[in-house]
Formats: structure tokens, C-alpha cells, sequence
């Protein structure tokens, strides 16, 4: 007995010693998120997830989280680039993208990404990508503008979902009242995202390259002033409520917040608000999905796809553990069960495999990927999104209020998204 | 006894250069940062080769600078033009003995502890075209509005309209306290003497309250310059640029647009036109005063 307690402290103190060194040698990563892991809401549960299976898989790395606003994410970023204080890992709105691959903060990763065996499984998108075609970062949830519509409206006014744009306006006109609006599109500075995604891809859609090969301007189009006038009729002659002036002149926000209150037959919206916008209107099975419409019947607007990426900060001082944590997030398994938490649409392809996107509960995501599938936007992002964006809002404020026609607003558009230089 | 001279000597010095440290550091050296940075080229947060005036000269005569001046003097003279009056004559009203003015008092000042954000939200939906109160009730008695933030003529006028409403509170509780300041007996006096009440506010109230009118006119008028969130929460500078003013534009180009150049220029602007107007107020109560 005397001569075991000796060897007993030892063994104490040598278990001691090994859990002081793993717990000096525990890599730490900093990740920046506008979502925190918690069990508020379904988001904050599926980050709970990621986090949870991440730190059961490493043991040795330590995630910190720090959580932010979603518009602060990107200009903390470029800030904290210049201050030599990144995180490891960010999560980045792959239109802020350009932009900060531009400013030279991202470290590329190429290096990873072509060391992992199924890199052909992930979405790739070119938002995410250089010149050169260095990935600067991955996507973790994908999201597909598309067309909501109240399918009880159109079934009372014995209409079909519309198949041309010229359709989609009649109907628009037809179904609205004073009291419900066709459309509920905003084109405000404030908010002008969905409005200006809509217009892109409608665009693009109909033959338009938008920006030249160097970033110039390549808008002004009979097919863009076409579209435009388009918009201005709906808007100032007929009935005008088709899509009313005020809707039309508001933020994207504002005009999700009048389809929930029932009080609008047509929502153009990203995939990833339709879930909450049926729960909130209580329209369930009314609320029906739809591509974006074209000029001609059976050739629908692309696609529009966005997502959020995790990137690599350049100074990232731990770049390894953080592709560890990339990997991780976008893995098949932890894919699935983020679409199941929170109706995310996955990144991998071998994820949609899952019997559980058959589910009713899958339709939204099973519509965005067959929609982006089938119809895939062909279109080299600018280096500032938000610069062509605002710039177009600018001049459908400029339209809609008679100062300028379709024709004049679309001139003043291009001269002004040039002088800006792109951003 | 000489040390105990020379430490009070001291003293003010000990507690003032701390707080002047403090000041510039957080106020001085990005203020320095951004006159620098309006001379200079930039590419995204790197600062480029030195060019002169040339930012200004593309804010003046190419990028609608000034524009943008124009908007924020409508904004901030159309806020003091209805903020003054309106605060001072709450304060004078809740400077009379009246039943329940504790409670006025604290519900008076409920704006003021609104953050911007909040207050745009509510002007927001009170505006709204067609969720909002004020159009709903107008469309029961058969007006139908378009909403005064999609007309033109109407946002900048809308905006100055919640911007009165978060701001008078400031100069309601300056003014009171300076109210609260006149002797009793002076009061006593002025009642005897002044014909009207008109007359016994101008010759007796405002002169002892000036100097403080004059600290909420400065206070508004730099809050006002440098407001950003109620205008980018309600309009976004819109419709059709009526209502971009140039803090809005500041931090459009600093963390939307990524043009440091473009944004330290126009903030170089707002800083010379609120040192512009500090000095005209504060010109205008020396003057009174000698």
C-alpha cells in the first residue's frame, strides 16, 4: 500500500501535467457570425449544431464566437483587416465578396479546396472566385430569389400563375384592389436588394450584359427600358395599383411586411424568407413559389443565387484550424441537418440526396435548387454590388416620380454607375 | 505652505490634460485622419498618392455635394425652425405650477431616450401609405394617400417632422433648467411691470435664459448635421434623392461603397459647416452680451 501512493501521485500528477499541456496547446479560433448558437430561434439552433458536432469532432480547438449585426460584418472586416485584428474565420454575403477579394483581406483557398477529395460536391459560386480563379471562400447556405404569389387571389380571379412578365402585370392589375396591392416590390435606397436582384436577372434574362468585361456600364437597352417602363406603368397609369406608388417607393422590408399582412398578391423574395413569411401570414399552401418570370412564355428570369460564405481573413492567425471549421460546416451531415433545423438550402449536392428533402417541409428547398438548377444566372458580379444597386434605385426614385422617362433615367443610370467607377 | 500653493496650482491641470488626452485620441486623430484622407487618393482602406482638392472638386462638380450641403441645411434648418420654439414653449408651460407636471415632465423626455433607429422605425410606419395609422384613417374618410415618403415634395418636410420629435426634448429640459435659475423676486417684477406675457418673455425671461437657448441651438444643430440612422431607416436618402443628406452620404460611401476618399471629403464638410454655425451662435451671444 506505502509503495503504490507514490506511484499513484505520480500517475496524478503526470494526468495533471499532460491536460495543463493539451490545454496550453488548445488552438483557438476566432469566428465572426451574425448568428449566435442559442435555442431563440431555429437559426441559433442550427449554429448550436455546428458548433456542438465541431467541437465534438475537435476537441482541441476552441471556437470563440463573436456575433454582429449582418450589414456590420463586412465594413468590421475591412477595418479590422487594416488593423491587423481579423478573426480566423467570417462569415461574408457573397455580394460583399468582390469587394473585399478587391481590398486584398481574404486569404485564397485554393490550397484547401483543392486538397479536399469531393470539392466537386460544393456549390461554387463566382462571387467567391478571382480573376484567376482563386476561391476566397465557401458557402454555407445558398439562397434563391424567386416569386411568391397568393395562390387563393389568383384562384378567386380565376387567373393562372403568370408565364410572361406582360402577364404577370395584367394579373397584377387584375387581382389588386385598393386595399391589396399587385406587387409588393420596393425599390428604395434604403432596402433596394430584391428589387435590383429582380431587375438584374430579368436583364440578363432577356439577352442584356449589364456590365462590360472592364466593369463599364451596359445597361442602357431597349430591353432595359423596356422593363423599366414596364415598371413605371404599372406603377403611374391604369388603375395604379397594380404596383402602387408607395410599395414601389419603399424598402424591401416594408414590402415583405404588406404580404404578410395579406395585402399583396405577388412577394418577389429570397428562398430563405418564404418559410417565415408563411408562418407569419398564416397563408400556408396559399403561398405558392414561382420562377421569375421572362419576356417570353417557358423562359424564365435566371436565377438569382446568394449565399453565405465563410472566409479566411489573410491575417487569420490560425488558418488551418479555421479550414477545419469550414470543412466541418460544410460537410453532408452537418448540410442536412441545418436544412432540417432551419430550412437552409444546402451547399453540397450529396445532401439533397437525404430522404428528408421528399418532405413536404423541403418543398421551398427542393424549388430553389431545381429553379437555380435549371436556370442558372450567367453573370460576373461587380466588385460593389451595392454601388450598381443603389444606383438603380436611384433611378427608379427618379422614374417613378416623372423626373426622368425610362429612357433619360437609364442614360443618367449608366453615366452615374461609371463616374462611381463601379463602387 | 509653498508646496501646498504649488499643488493647487496644479491641480486644474491634473484634472483637465487626462480628459484633453481622451478627447484626442477619440475625437482629434480621425478627425485629422479624415482631412488627411480628403486630400488623398484611396483604394478601399489603403490611402493612395497626395491630389490636392481633387476630392472636393469631384464632390462639388461631379458627385452632387452640393446637393447633398443644400438637403442637410433644409434638414437641420427645418428641425431648429420647429424644435426651438416648440421646446421652449413646453419649457415655459411646464415652468408654471400645474397638476401632474412631474409626470409631463418625464413623458416629454421619452423621445429623446428613443434611440434613432426606434424613431425612424415608428415615423416609418406612422408615414406608411398603407399600413399606417395616419393613411388608414384618411382612407376611412375617402382621401387616398399616396404617403409622404414617396412624394418628393413631401419626405424632406417628413423627415424634419420626426427629427423635431426626437430632438425637442433636449432643448425642453436646457431651457427649463435655465427657467428655474431666474430669481423669484425678478419674476415678481416682471409680472408687476410687463404689460403682456409676450413682453415679459422677451425683456426678462430670454435674456437670463439665452446663453442656455443658445447651448441647445449648437447641440441641435450638430446632432442634427450628423444624423444618419432615422434618415437611412425611413428614406435611404430617396425618393429620387429628396432626402439624401450629406451625413447619409458619409456613411453611404465610407461602409456601403468602400470610397474613403468620397466619404472623408464630405466629412471634412459637415465638421467646417458645424464649426461654421458654432461660431456664428456663439458670435451672436457675445455680441449680445458686450
Amino acid at each position: 500500500m506505502t509503495c503504490i501512493r507514490p506511484l499513484l501521485r505520480r500517475i496524478a500528477l503526470a494526468a495533471a501535467s499532460l491536460a495543463i499541456a493539451a490545454s496550453v496547446h488548445a488552438e483557438k479560433i476566432e469566428l465572426w457570425t451574425f448568428i449566435g448558437a442559442g435555442e431563440a430561434n431555429v437559426r441559433e439552433r442550427a449554429m448550436a449544431h455546428v458548433l456542438e458536432t465541431f467541437k465534438a469532432k475537435h476537441p482541441g480547438i476552441e471556437v470563440n464566437v463573436t456575433v454582429m449585426p449582418w450589414q456590420q460584418l463586412s465594413p468590421t472586416l475591412l477595418r479590422a483587416a487594416k488593423a491587423g485584428q481579423t478573426p480566423d474565420v467570417a462569415m461574408l454575403y457573397s455580394p460583399s465578396m468582390p469587394a473585399q477579394i478587391a481590398a486584398g483581406t481574404l486569404l485564397p483557398l485554393k490550397r484547401y479546396v483543392d486538397a479536399m477529395p469531393d470539392r466537386a460536391d460544393i456549390v461554387r459560386l463566382p462571387e467567391a472566385v478571382d480573376r484567376q480563379g482563386n476561391p476566397f471562400g465557401v458557402p454555407w447556405e445558398l439562397r434563391v430569389s424567386g416569386l411568391g404569389y397568393r395562390a387563393d387571389l389568383l384562384k378567386a380571379a380565376n387567373k393562372q400563375p403568370p408565364r410572361t412578365i406582360k402577364e404577370w402585370g395584367e394579373i397584377a392589375n387584375d387581382v389588386s384592389t385598393n386595399d391589396i396591392a399587385g406587387i409588393a416590390i420596393g425599390f428604395s435606397p434604403e432596402a433596394p436588394s430584391v428589387a435590383a436582384g429582380w431587375f438584374l436577372t430579368t436583364l440578363v434574362g432577356s439577352g442584356v450584359k449589364v456590365l462590360t468585361d472592364d466593369g463599364k456600364a451596359a445597361f442602357n437597352t431597349p430591353q432595359a427600358e423596356r422593363l423599366v417602363q414596364w415598371v413605371s406603368d404599372l406603377a403611374t397609369k391604369g388603375k395604379k395599383t397594380a404596383l402602387p406608388l408607395n410599395v414601389a417607393m419603399q424598402g424591401l422590408e416594408q414590402a415583405q411586411t404588406l404580404f404578410i399582412a395579406q395585402k399583396a398578391a405577388f412577394l418577389p423574395q429570397s428562398s430563405q424568407r418564404f418559410e417565415f413569411i408563411r408562418e407569419r401570414s398564416k397563408l400556408g399552401p396559399n403561398l405558392k413559389l414561382m420562377e421569375y418570370p421572362g419576356w417570353e412564355e417557358g423562359k424564365p428570369s435566371p436565377a438569382l443565387v446568394q449565399s453565405w460564405s465563410l472566409v479566411i481573413p489573410k491575417a487569420a492567425k490560425n488558418p488551418d484550424a479555421a479550414w477545419k471549421l469550414i470543412e466541418h460546416w460544410t460537410s453532408t451531415p452537418v448540410q442536412v441537418e441545418s436544412a432540417k433545423v432551419a430550412g437552409y438550402v444546402p451547399v453540397r449536392a450529396s445532401a439533397l440526396k437525404d430522404p428528408w428533402f421528399n418532405d413536404p417541409k423541403a418543398e421551398t428547398i427542393r424549388w430553389a435548387v431545381d429553379y437555380a438548377a435549371k436556370h442558372p444566372l450567367q453573370f460576373n458580379f461587380p466588385e460593389n454590388t451595392e454601388a450598381l444597386y443603389d444606383t438603380w434605385a436611384k433611378m427608379f426614385g427618379n422614374v417613378l416620380t416623372g423626373r426622368m422617362s425610362p429612357k433619360e433615367g437609364l442614360a443618367w443610370a449608366e453615366k452615374e454607375y461609371d463616374r462611381r467607377g463601379g463602387r | 505652505m509653498a508646496r501646498g500653493v504649488q499643488v493647487r496650482q496644479l491641480q486644474p491641470y491634473l484634472f483637465f490634460y487626462p480628459s484633453l488626452l481622451l478627447v484626442a485620441v477619440v475625437s482629434f486623430v480621425p478627425m485629422f485622419y479624415a482631412v488627411r484622407q480628403s486630400f488623398h487618393a484611396a483604394d478601399y482602406l489603403k490611402t493612395g498618392g497626395f491630389v490636392g482638392f481633387a476630392n472636393y472638386v469631384e464632390l462639388f462638380a461631379r458627385a452632387g455635394g452640393a446637393g447633398n450641403i443644400g438637403r442637410s441645411l433644409a434638414f437641420v434648418g427645418g428641425t431648429l425652425a420647429l424644435t426651438m420654439p416648440l421646446g421652449m414653449g413646453l419649457a415655459l408651460l411646464l415652468d408654471r405650477p400645474m397638476r401632474f407636471r412631474a409626470f409631463f415632465r418625464t413623458i416629454l423626455m421619452v423621445p429623446w431616450i428613443v434611440s434613432q433607429l426606434v424613431t425612424g422605425l415608428i415615423w416609418l410606419w406612422l408615414y406608411d401609405g398603407r399600413l399606417g395609422p395616419v393613411a388608414y384613417v384618411l382612407r376611412q374618410v375617402g382621401i387616398d394617400v399616396v404617403g409622404p415618403l414617396a412624394d418628393t415634395a413631401w419626405a424632406m418636410p417628413s423627415l424634419i417632422l420626426a427629427n423635431t420629435w426626437h430632438s425637442f426634448p433636449l432643448v425642453m429640459v436646457f431651457t427649463l433648467a435655465a427657467l428655474q435659475t431666474i430669481p423669484t423676486e425678478v419674476r415678481e417684477a416682471a409680472r408687476i411691470d410687463a404689460r403682456s406675457g409676450w413682453q415679459r418673455f422677451w425683456h426678462v425671461t430670454l435674456p437670463f435664459i439665452r446663453g442656455t437657448v443658445i447651448v441647445s441651438l449648437v447641440l441641435t444643430t450638430l446632432h442634427t448635421f450628423n444624423t444618419v440612422t432615422t434618415v437611412l431607416v425611413m428614406t435611404g436618402g430617396g425618393p429620387a434623392e429628396a432626402t439624401e443628406v450629406l451625413a447619409l452620404r458619409v456613411f453611404k460611401e465610407g461602409f456601403q461603397f468602400y470610397r474613403m476618399e468620397v466619404a472623408a471629403t464630405a466629412a471634412v464638410c459637415i465638421f467646417a459647416l458645424n464649426i461654421l454655425f458654432s461660431i456664428a451662435y456663439i458670435r451672436v451671444l457675445r455680441g449680445e452680451r458686450g
